[in-house]
């Protein structure tokens, strides 16, 4: 049981001012820093620029998708239909840890991108061949190559998001993004040849690498490109909380357990 | 695409007589079970014999204690001291109990891997653990003995020993068992909290040092 104190830097009250990262909110922050930049700050991750933040509140938008149906936001909803967003909210932040969807995927998909870069670098012109290679035998194995595959079956082809990231990235003339330029590369190349469709984490991965965030701030960042949605539907679902979803009717609830049986001590006991 | 009309239960069969695992909850379990051996039940999938019910129960009663020390009704305290509602407490205790066994058993992995090879080898620790002498001693008594090998264990490992040969063999039935033994305690010491009554939380307790100056 230590005694030594935590030594941090991420922010310290004061009287008349307070410090982010050793930062003065009203010296140097105030009227200058942004979500984006502060969550960076704060996750000692790397300084964003106005423009910046102005494209990531672009590619939030681009990727808004707060369909209940969406399995983490019917967590929201399961547990919202109680009546307490807060409980929605903090039931949905708690299993979305190493959950495969939202932001593991996109830190995931981040790697994808670097061994596009790699591949890049490494082929040049032969990029196409190289990116094909490493992607067919995974594919054989049906492993999922993260930032790839859409959910929705087969009626949904592809993943509208990653149109309207790119769409958002046009509008800031970060198309040629290193990280972007590279992930859009592989999946044209991938969509053309193997029929893999690039997903919104892709677009989230590499964005992430371009304004210079690790794996790990990757999903802080779709975590927080991700709140709305989440706070949307935790708030929805307490505002509504409906009874249909606190208990489903005993029909909807197909039992394939063990049937019913006599435990060993009623037996004994004689049933 | 299709998808299913109905979600599928295996553990519970809800209605107005439900089952565990096929086992009559109100007529059966009530009648014949504690309530440690019903979460072995649900945890395991089958009724123990009485003798490893008891052993179960002694291994919950030892995981038991969770002081206002550890992180977890650390946590739930300082919920409850910031007005948090009794439900909000409760789930913040849940959720610190669940971590804390993750990462004890990320602790205990070699020991895991011990169990998993059949005790084979030198156990990962030798140690000479009072607590762990009074554990084997409570599971002697219920006529569960301990392997002799878990002697030296230290009472975290020797309890997870324990459930594990109790048939907890996954990461996540041990994880379950542990939050489980002290959920109640963890909410009964954060409850036991006014609301409102910061004055009395350390709140320098363990101090920050926070470096950094304004710039």
């Amino acid at each position: 049981m230590s005694r030594e104190p935590i030594r941090t830097n991420v922010g310290v009250t004061t009287h008349g001012d307070n410090v982010v990262r050793g930062a003065s909110v009203r010296d140097r922050l105030l009227l200058e820093e942004t979500r984006w930049s502060l969550l960076s700050r704060l996750i000692d991750g790397p300084e964003l620029s106005r423009a910046d933040a102005a494209m990531l509140d672009d590619m939030l938008v681009a990727i808004a998708c707060p369909d209940p149906r969406i399995w983490p936001l019917k967590v929201a909803w399961t547990i919202g239909s109680y009546g307490d967003w807060w409980a929605a909210h903090g039931a949905v932040t708690a299993m979305l840890g190493e959950c495969r969807m939202g932001p593991w995927a996109c830190a995931a998909a981040s790697d994808t991108v670097s061994v596009f870069r790699r591949l890049k670098g490494e082929h040049g012109e032969g990029f196409e061949d190289a990116v094909v290679e490493w992607a067919r035998p995974r594919a054989r194995r049906r492993e999922v190559i993260w930032g790839f595959g859409v959910a929705g079956g087969r009626a949904r082809r592809v993943d509208e998001r990653w149109a309207m990231v790119k769409t958002a990235m046009a509008h800031h003339g970060r198309l040629d993004s290193p990280h972007f330029q590279v992930a859009t590369q592989g999946a044209t190349v991938l969509e053309r040849r193997l029929g893999l469709v690039p997903n919104a984490a892709l677009a989230v991965g590499s964005i992430g690498l371009d304004v210079g965030m690790s794996r790990s701030q990757i999903e802080v960042l779709m975590y927080q490109v991700l709140g709305p949605q989440i706070v949307g539907n935790a708030y929805e679902a307490s505002r509504l909380a409906p009874a249909s979803l606190r208990a489903l009717p005993e029909d909807a609830v197909e039992y394939v357990g063990p049937a019913r049986r006599e435990s060993a001590r009623a037996r004994e006991a004689g049933g | 695409m299709d998808v299913p009309e109905r979600l599928t239960a295996r553990v519970v069969a809800p209605g107005e007589r439900p089952l565990l695992h096929g086992y009559d909850v109100q007529e059966d379990l009530s009648a014949h079970y504690g309530f440690g051996e019903v979460v072995l039940i649900a945890l395991t999938g089958e009724a123990p014999s009485r003798e490893a019910g008891r052993a179960f129960d002694a291994a919950l009663t030892f995981a038991s204690p969770v002081s206002v020390a550890e992180a977890p009704s650390h946590a739930a305290a300082l919920s409850r001291l910031c007005s948090a509602k009794p439900s909000s407490v409760a789930g913040v205790a849940a959720i610190g109990l669940a971590e804390q066994a993750r990462h004890r058993l990320d602790e205990l992995e070699a020991l895991l891997a011990w169990l998993r090879e059949g005790r084979d080898g030198d156990a990962p620790t030798g140690v000479d653990d009072p607590g762990t002498a009074r554990l084997h001693a409570r599971l002697r008594a219920v006529g569960h003995p301990p392997d002799p090998r878990d002697a030296g264990l230290p009472l975290s490992a020797a309890l997870v020993a324990t459930l594990f040969d109790l048939g907890l063999r996954e990461r996540w039935q041990l994880e379950a068992a542990l939050a489980v033994a002290r959920w109640p305690i963890a909410i009964a010491e954060a409850m036991s909290n006014r609301p409102g009554d910061l004055r009395t939380y350390p709140i320098r307790l363990p101090e920050f040092a926070i470096t950094g100056d304004a710039e």
